[in-house]
Order: structure tokens, then sequence, then C-alpha cells
């Protein structure tokens, strides 16, 4: 039996054919059903599956490095995949190329808090050095243009270790790697995902990104290690193997719910304003609420009652179907990290529409304006310079400023008191008379667009993914490791 | 009751240990037991254990942890001794989650500890019995049970066998119930042959 893979027939037909169909049908049913106005849709969904990708690529690459510098040799088999797997971080860097551009071409399309340089409150202001629209384009293209660079070194240096030598020299460029990853994992997530909700940050939010996206990962090494062995490649890939990305696999399900537990934990317990508005925002809407218990259930409780069990590691049916369906929940949760800021109600130039954005918060917002009312007194703003002043403005602004009552704090005080009936208006469930979407507090859906996107997506990094493996034996011969990993067993666990 | 009599094959390799078990289940001797001083690769799959039932008892207890903590914490937060805490309500299942969390863990490790030195007739006051004392330095041993019903033949056969797979030194044991002081008898097995 030959052991080259060809990428070609049928299967380069359908890869190519879902990756042009997915995101041709994507864009354009994402350019015309769009309820937002700033095509905040395609934005949104192309940060949100290039971002999961990118992840999920990543993992590929941290797999083998990690191995590499702990001198792991049980991967050696089948390392070319996850080798393969870092190839769509070259798509990534151009398509978070394209994102970057649209800070300027599109502010308001995605990071509508922070990109306009004339719509940004006094928080972002003083957030002002890390979230600039030149700071993001910087960081975004330094960190995952490494990451590409590494994955370049990575397909060129690791696929053919022959002796000890190059296996050392491999090692330094591990070490590299991980020492950048380490540190630009949790950057990006706060410049990519947090700073959509610039108000709001989490200490634990880059150790959450990088565990949803490492089980989603393995998930999907796990589903193209058994579709290679059902293709007839990858003979030295037992079930042993998968066993061990299996149980990785399992850990970081478990490991993911840890951070999420941990950050929903301790915003719920402080009660902080500022802190528990991402979960009301969330919680309020009854798709983002009814994600949020879904991606746990399909994250945690689905894997801990299958695949706790050895044998269900083991069983290539189980592991593949828990696989599916932990890709599936993963991108759920990013879903709803991504969605909720840029598909709200938009922030509209008049200043009654914003407060619909915050309708979530009402019943505090009323406490607040009350509160800041009676501290304020009678002070009289003028409606214009209300408007021109708080386009993003933030009710639990008003609590940070309360304190410090400057010029700014005085007018939005002031609009409070005078927005107080409107805001009871809001409260009572009319929301946003100008759009007429009633209680609607998004626009987010999950519809064909979103499936399109991911479908073409899933076929661009297969596509990528293949490539990287066509017309290769899929084992590297000379490894010095080669022996060990053919003779991998976890009979004991 | 198990015999207190043995034939013990002493190895020094694990490769010649894992031939003299391949040669037993050739020649359909039962082996009683094999004692090495580090794990050897295989030697379960080479001996046809059974997969260990031990994690099913650990769930089972982990389970167990998991109720009795949640049962415990809604009894006495909501019935038994409600307070407010924070305004939050008095029952506040995220709350509970870490000490529902912790209880499990506890459960299963104990409950795991002791399944496992029962099973093992580790308790506290079991005498153990000590076929060499090399065997947790650099001897690997295989340990075949007589009692007085044992045949000549037999006997012969499993020290034949041992010395053919290549043992070091093959002797028998007796162990004496009578005391609690640990005590054991080698001989030289030609004296009970």
């Amino acid at each position: 039996m030959s052991n080259t893979f060809t990428f070609g027939g049928n299967l380069k037909k359908s890869v190519l054919g879902l990756a042009v169909v997915g995101l041709v049908l994507g864009v354009v049913l994402g350019f015309f059903f769009d309820d937002t106005s700033h095509h905040s849709r395609l934005w949104a969904n192309l940060l949100l599956n290039t971002y999961y990708f990118a992840g999920i690529a990543v993992t590929g690459v941290f797999f083998i490095t990690a191995h590499q510098l702990g001198y792991g040799g049980w991967h050696t088999v089948f390392k070319r995949v996850p080798i393969a797997m870092g190839r769509f971080l070259y798509v990534a860097f151009f398509l978070f190329l394209i994102i970057v551009a649209g800070l300027w071409l599109s502010p308001e399309g995605l990071y509508s808090h922070w990109a306009d340089p004339h719509h940004r409150d006094s928080i972002v202001l003083g957030k002002a050095p890390f979230l600039t629209r030149k700071a993001y384009a910087l960081g975004v293209i330094i960190f995952f243009g490494l990451w590409a660079l590494f994955t370049w070194l990575l397909s060129k240096k690791f696929i053919s270790i022959k002796n000890w030598k190059e296996y050392s020299s491999a090692k330094k460029i591990s070490a590299g790697f991980l020492l950048v990853f380490g540190v630009s994992s949790s950057i990006l997530s706060w410049w990519v995902i947090m700073s959509l909700d610039p108000h709001w940050y989490s200490t634990l939010f880059g150790w959450y990104n990088l565990a949803s996206y490492f089980c989603a990962g393995f998930a999907m090494m796990i589903l193209l290690m058994i579709g290679f062995k059902r293709m007839g490649h990858l003979p030295n890939v037992t079930e042993d193997h998968i066993h061990d990305v299996a149980k990785l696999m399992f850990g970081f399900s478990v490991f993911w719910t840890y951070l999420m537990f941990s950050q929903f934990m301790l915003i719920w317990y402080a009660n902080i304003p500022e802190a528990t508005i991402w979960f009301t925002k969330r919680f309020d809407i009854p798709m983002f609420k009814a994600i949020f218990f879904i991606a746990l259930a399909i994250n945690f409780f689905l894997p801990v009652l299958a695949i706790l069990k050895r044998d269900a590691k083991r069983n290539f049916l189980t592991v593949g179907t828990i696989s599916v369906l932990l890709i599936f929940g993963h991108y759920l949760d990013f879903y709803h990290m991504v969605m909720v800021e840029p598909m709200g109600i938009p922030h509209g130039n008049h200043a009654t529409t914003e407060h619909d954005s915050h309708a979530n918060l009402s019943a505090d917002n009323v406490l607040y304006a009350e509160v800041d009312a009676g501290h304020e007194g009678d002070v009289n703003g003028h409606a214009e310079e209300i408007h021109d002043d708080l386009h993003a403005e933030d009710e639990h602004m008003h609590l940070d400023e309360t304190g410090h009552p400057d010029e700014h704090a005085v007018v939005s005080d002031s609009h409070a008191d005078e927005d107080h009936g409107e805001e009871a208006h809001t409260a009572a469930g009319h929301g946003n008379d100008e759009h007429g979407h009633g209680e609607e507090l998004t626009y987010a859906k999950l519809g064909l667009v979103e499936l399109f996107f991911f479908l073409g997506f899933l076929g661009l990094f297969l596509f990528m993914t293949f490539t990287g493996l066509d017309g290769e034996d899929l084992e590297s011969g000379d490894d010095p490791f080669l022996e060990e990993s053919k003779n991998h067993h976890v009979k004991y666990s | 009751m198990a015999s207190n009599k043995y034939i013990v094959g002493l190895f020094d390799h694990e490769d010649k240990l894992i031939g003299a078990i391949r040669k037993c289940k050739k020649e359909n001797v039962e082996i009683t037991d094999t004692l090495t001083p580090f794990p050897v690769h295989g030697l379960e799959d080479e001996l046809g254990y059974q997969d260990t039932r031990l994690h099913k008892a650990g769930f089972m207890f982990g389970i167990t942890g998991t109720f009795v903590a949640l049962s415990v914490m809604t009894f006495i937060m909501t019935t038994n001794y409600p307070i407010n805490f924070g305004g939050k309500p008095n029952f506040a299942l995220p709350s509970f989650i870490p000490i529902t969390f912790e209880l499990t863990v506890l459960f299963a490790a104990v409950g795991m500890v002791m399944v496992y030195c029962i099973r093992n007739g580790l308790f506290p006051g079991a005498v153990p019995r000590i076929l060499d004392e090399r065997i947790t330095d650099d001897r690997f041993a295989l340990s075949f049970e007589v009692d007085d019903s044992t045949s000549k033949e037999d006997i012969s056969k499993v020290v034949n066998l041992l010395k053919e797979a290549g043992a070091v030194e093959v002797s028998s044991k007796e162990f004496n119930d009578d005391t609690e002081i640990f005590e054991v008898e080698t001989s030289a097995v030609e004296s009970i042959l």
C-alpha cells in the first residue's frame, strides 16, 4: 500500500467547493441580510471565524513545539498532521490584515467603541496607548506574523528531523515559539476579542480563549487523524495515539470549564457593575443566554459523560462524534464572546438611542441616574452639548466619575437627570422606537450567513492543511523518535 | 484459604521474566503473582490481566461526593440555617460549585485508596507476605502457589521451566500465619522435590 498522500480528485474538489461556496454565499448573504448599518455581520463573522480557526491552527503548532521541547516522542508517527494544521495561520495573517484595514475603512463595523477616534469615551481614552488603531494594527500584525513565521520554520525544519543535531536546532525554535506564544496568545485575545467591549475586562480572558480553541484544535487533530486513517494513510497510528490526543482534548475541556466558571463566579459573587455588564448583556438576550448554557452543556457535560471512560477515548466513533460536537460547541462559545457588541442595537448620534443598547442594565441605570441627579442637584445641561459630547457614553461611567466630577461628568449627570424619564420608558420594554425593534437588544442571528462563513472557513482550513501534506509520505521516516512512537502503548492510563 | 507455600523464581532482567511468563502460558502453568521493582511495559498484557475496575469505584465515590456536597449545602443554606450573604439567594448554586468539586475529589481519592488497600490486603494490621526483599531492588519474581496436594511432577515441571527461562534463583518459601511477626522459611527447592 502506497503511503503517499495525494490531495486531488474528489477530495480536492469537495474541499475547494466547500471553501468557495461557503465563503461566497456567506459574504453575499451577509452583505444583503444585515440589519446593522455598517456591515457588522460580515465583519463580526470574519473576525470570529478567522480567530477561531487561527486558534485551531496554532494548537497544532503548540502541540508540536511543546513536545519538541520536552523530548516527547509518542506523536512522531502523525506529527505532520499538526504541522500542516498550522498552515492556516498564513491565511489568518492575511485575513487579519483585512480586519486591520477595516479599522480605518469601517471603524463602526467592528470595534465601534474605540476604532473611531471621535467616538471614544473617557474609559477608552484611559486605555489609549493600548487601545488605538495603530497599536492594534502593529500588535496584531506582528504577533500573527510571528505565528505564521514559526509555522513556516516548523514546516521547513521539523518534518524531516534525521538526527539529534537537527533535533536540538528544532528545539531552539520550539523554545522561541513557546516564548512568543505564551505572551501573544493572551495579548491577542485582549485586542481581538475583549476590546469589542472595551469597558469590560477580565484577567482570565486570555487563558479562557486559549482553552477554548485548544479544545477545538485537539478535536480537529483527532478528526484529521481518523480521516487520514480511513483514507488508508497513517498505518502506524493506533487507538493508543488517538487515546492520548483525546486525553488532551478532555483535559482542556475541563480546563475550559474551570476558567469559564471561575470568570463567571467571581463576577457573579463580587457583583461589581462594570464587571457584571458583560454577563448581564448576554443573559438579557434569550438567544445568548441559551447559547451560554448550550455551550456549557456541549463543552463540559458531554465530554465528561461520554469520554471520561478509558474505552470511550479509544473508540474512533465515540471520539470522532465528540470531536465534531466540541468544534461546534466552542464555536458557540466564541460566538457569544464576539457577536454581542458588533451586532448590538447601534449607537446612533441621537442621545436617546444609545440608551437602548444598555437597556438591559435599565434597573441599575435608573438607580445610578437618581443617585447622580441627587448628587449634582439642578444642573441644566443643554441638549446640543449632550449630543456632541456623548457619542458613546456608557452608563457605568457615571459611577466612575462621581468621585471626580469634572466638566464631562457634570454634563453626563445632567444628561442622566434629564433622561430619567426616557430610561424608565426603556426599562418598561418599549425599546428603540426609532428603529422599531421593540424589546430586541441585538441583531445577532445564528443563521445561514454564520453557517456558510463557518463552512467556508472550514473548507479553507482543510484546503491549507491538505495542500501542506500533498504528495508526501505522512510518516517522517528517519526521525529518532519514530520507533518509540510506533511502539506507543497506553494500556493502563 | 490460600496455601502458605510458594515456589519463587527470581530473574535479573525483565525480558527473561516476560519469556518465562510466555513459557508458563504455553505449558498451562498458573502463575500466582509477579513482582517487579518497577512497572514493566506490557506485563499486564502478557499476564492476561483484566482492566482494573478501580476507576469505576472512583467514579462511584466521586458521584457520591457530588451529591453529598450539593444536598448537604442545599439543606443547610435553604432550610436548616438560611443566612443572607451579600444579598445572594439562599440557594446560590455557583457558590456551591467549588465545595462540590472539592468534596467530589476528596470522596473519590479517599474511596479509591481504601478500595485499593482492601483489595490488596494492605489494611492496618495486615502482615505482608514478602517473597524476597530484593524484588524492590533488582530482582523480578514469579511465584507459584503449591500445597500438599500438588504432585511432585507439577513442582518439578515449574522448577525446570523457571530454570530453562533463565531464573538466577529458584527457591520455595513458606509463610507462618500463626505468629504476628513476619516469618519466612526459605529452603532450596530441592528439599521439597
